[in-house]
């Protein structure tokens, strides 16, 4: 047999992104509201950063 | 006229789990490690090096650092450019790390796949072998992971962190954290078919897993062999997208969490049968032996939650951390996490069966005892675990220890201890050689003894090794 299973994780990839990316805009929008009112803030980074 | 059959030892030698990516690879050339960049991968690395993007994941601490250097110095035919990374003190594969470095290698590698979106490049592969440790945090070693985002094209890599990180970690997590195994036999991943199969049924009800794993599985039987068939045309995605499918795969990860409570070891450190002033003893005398011992790098091995790596640590050493049990190794983990301290590795390994070689030509993912680098063997409450518990000649573990390094610490524990009394408890004394004289003559083949001293207020015994120079007797495996 010769699968491909590249295929589906596209597809399926293009599917879920599209559900996911109107509530991430709005969320990173919130974000960046409470940003603006709070004043400058550290963004979020990596774990490693937090390290010393 | 003698001609010596002979051949030259070759003094370019690629690594043998470097070949898989066209863009470069990995040879030592006179023991140096180098990385060679192909012409193929030439306009990519261009526009990669001119645009400092590389440079700021190692400011960041997120990419093993390297220089450039004389594209002579290349192993193979139309190089490109040649590099010379960082060297890793221990390579290790993630079926040896715990449920946190598992984790930590994934949200590295997510906030990696991230940035390169911001900086308008991709990331093409999402291998967990593409990331090490180094001093105490994950790192990308595959400095050619990066190619110059095409408008449009989904990530290329999001199989690959499915199966490499997501579906391990759910397992971990939600079923039993030693399916961490399934990744040594699966070394593309594990399968997601297989990972939906295994997952409890409450997983369906978190939508990370739900489409990441679950669909994820159904849509590629689903597809699997229409592909050449109907040629598609490649379905598209926004950089938007793109970053909401990023940002949900992280939540998805680091909503995934494991408590290490109730494998067998992880509270040992608090339920052992040390006496206040045998414990304290045993700590002098450990530090003891380490600090005149010599080397750099100790092998901690039943390291539990890592008192005496600790102690090594402390004295300047850099430690690597193995115990069998996934409680303990995790709270050693998240204690070195905790404190900063980046030189000790806590891996979780079973000693009486250590990674064996693996994938092509079992060279590509190299057995741990072919990767040791230790000086000092730090043995303590161990060996009678191997000699009593899984029946292991003294003399078999005395070789072992004399392969890994050339000098080992190891604690003695009697018969009459009550922890090996209870080791004895259930079976027939069968081990009439396991006394203090007998562990002297079992290892006197391949060490010396240095020293020599009862732990205060216990029957037991700390020795400290020596190897002797030259192979020892009856070892047929010397490297």
């Amino acid at each position: 047999m010769y699968l491909d299973p590249g295929s589906g994780s596209l597809i399926l990839q293009v599917l879920i992104a599209s559900i996911l990316a109107t509530p991430f805009l709005f969320r990173s929008q919130i974000r960046r509201l409470v940003r603006t009112m709070r004043g400058p803030e550290r963004p979020p980074e990596s774990p490693n950063e937090n390290r010393s | 006229m003698t001609k010596t059959s002979q051949r030259p030892v070759p003094y370019v030698a690629r690594d043998e789990g470097s070949f898989r990516d066209p863009s470069g690879f990995v040879y030592r050339r006179e023991g140096v490690l180098y990385r060679q960049i192909n012409e193929s991968y030439a306009p990519h690395w261009d526009r990669l090096a001119s645009s400092g993007f590389l440079d700021e994941l190692v400011r960041a601490g997120l990419l093993i650092p390297h220089e450039l250097v004389d594209v002579g110095l290349a192993a193979a035919p139309s190089p490109h450019a040649v590099i010379r990374p960082t060297e890793i003190d221990l390579v290790t594969y993630p079926y040896e790390w715990t449920f946190g470095e598992l984790r930590d290698a994934a949200l590295l590698t997510l906030d990696i796949a991230r940035r390169a979106l911001a900086a308008g490049f991709t990331l093409k592969d999402a291998s967990a072998y593409n990331i090490q440790f180094w001093n105490g945090r994950p790192v990308l070693i595959d400095t050619l992971s990066f190619e110059e985002a095409v408008p449009g094209q989904p990530w290329a890599a999001y199989r690959q962190y499915c199966e490499h990180f997501l579906a391990p970690l759910a397992l971990m997590a939600l079923r039993d954290v030693r399916l961490g195994l399934l990744l040594r036999d699966f070394l593309d991943g594990v399968p997601l078919d297989l990972a939906a199969h295994l997952l409890p049924a409450r997983s369906r009800l978190n939508f990370g897993l739900l489409s990441h794993v679950v669909l994820h599985a159904r849509a590629q039987t689903r597809y699997a062999g229409s592909a050449t068939a109907e040629r598609r045309r490649p379905p598209r995605m926004s950089p938007l997208q793109m970053a909401a499918l990023i940002d949900n795969l992280r939540s998805t990860t680091e909503h995934l969490t494991w408590e290490p409570v109730g494998t067998p070891w992880e509270s040992y450190a608090e339920n052992n049968t040390y006496a206040e002033q045998a414990a304290a003893d045993k700590d002098r005398l450990v530090r003891l032996a380490l600090q005149s011992s010599t080397g750099t790098v100790v092998w901690d091995l039943g390291a539990n939650t890592g008192r005496f790596s600790q102690i090594a640590a402390g004295l300047g050493r850099k430690v690597v951390a193995l115990d069998v049990d996934y409680g303990a190794s995790e709270r050693h983990y998240r204690t070195i996490k905790a404190t900063g301290e980046s030189s000790v590795l806590p891996l979780v390994i079973d000693v009486a069966n250590p990674s064996p070689g693996l994938g092509w030509g079992s060279r590509e993912r190299k057995p741990l005892l072919d990767r040791a680098n230790a000086d000092v063997v730090l043995a303590l409450a161990v060996v009678h675990h191997l000699a009593i518990g899984r029946n292991v000649p003294l003399g078999s573990i005395s070789e072992m220890f004399a392969k890994l390094a050339p000098e080992a610490i190891v604690e003695f524990v009697p018969k009459e201890d009550s922890m090996v009394q209870r080791l004895l408890a259930s079976r027939i004394d069968v081990f009439p050689d396991y006394t203090l004289a007998g562990f002297r003559s079992a290892f006197g083949g391949s060490f010396e003894i240095l020293s020599e001293h009862q732990i205060q207020g216990s029957l037991r015994t700390i020795l400290h090794l020596r190897r002797r120079t030259g192979p020892p007797s009856g070892l047929a495996a010397w490297r």
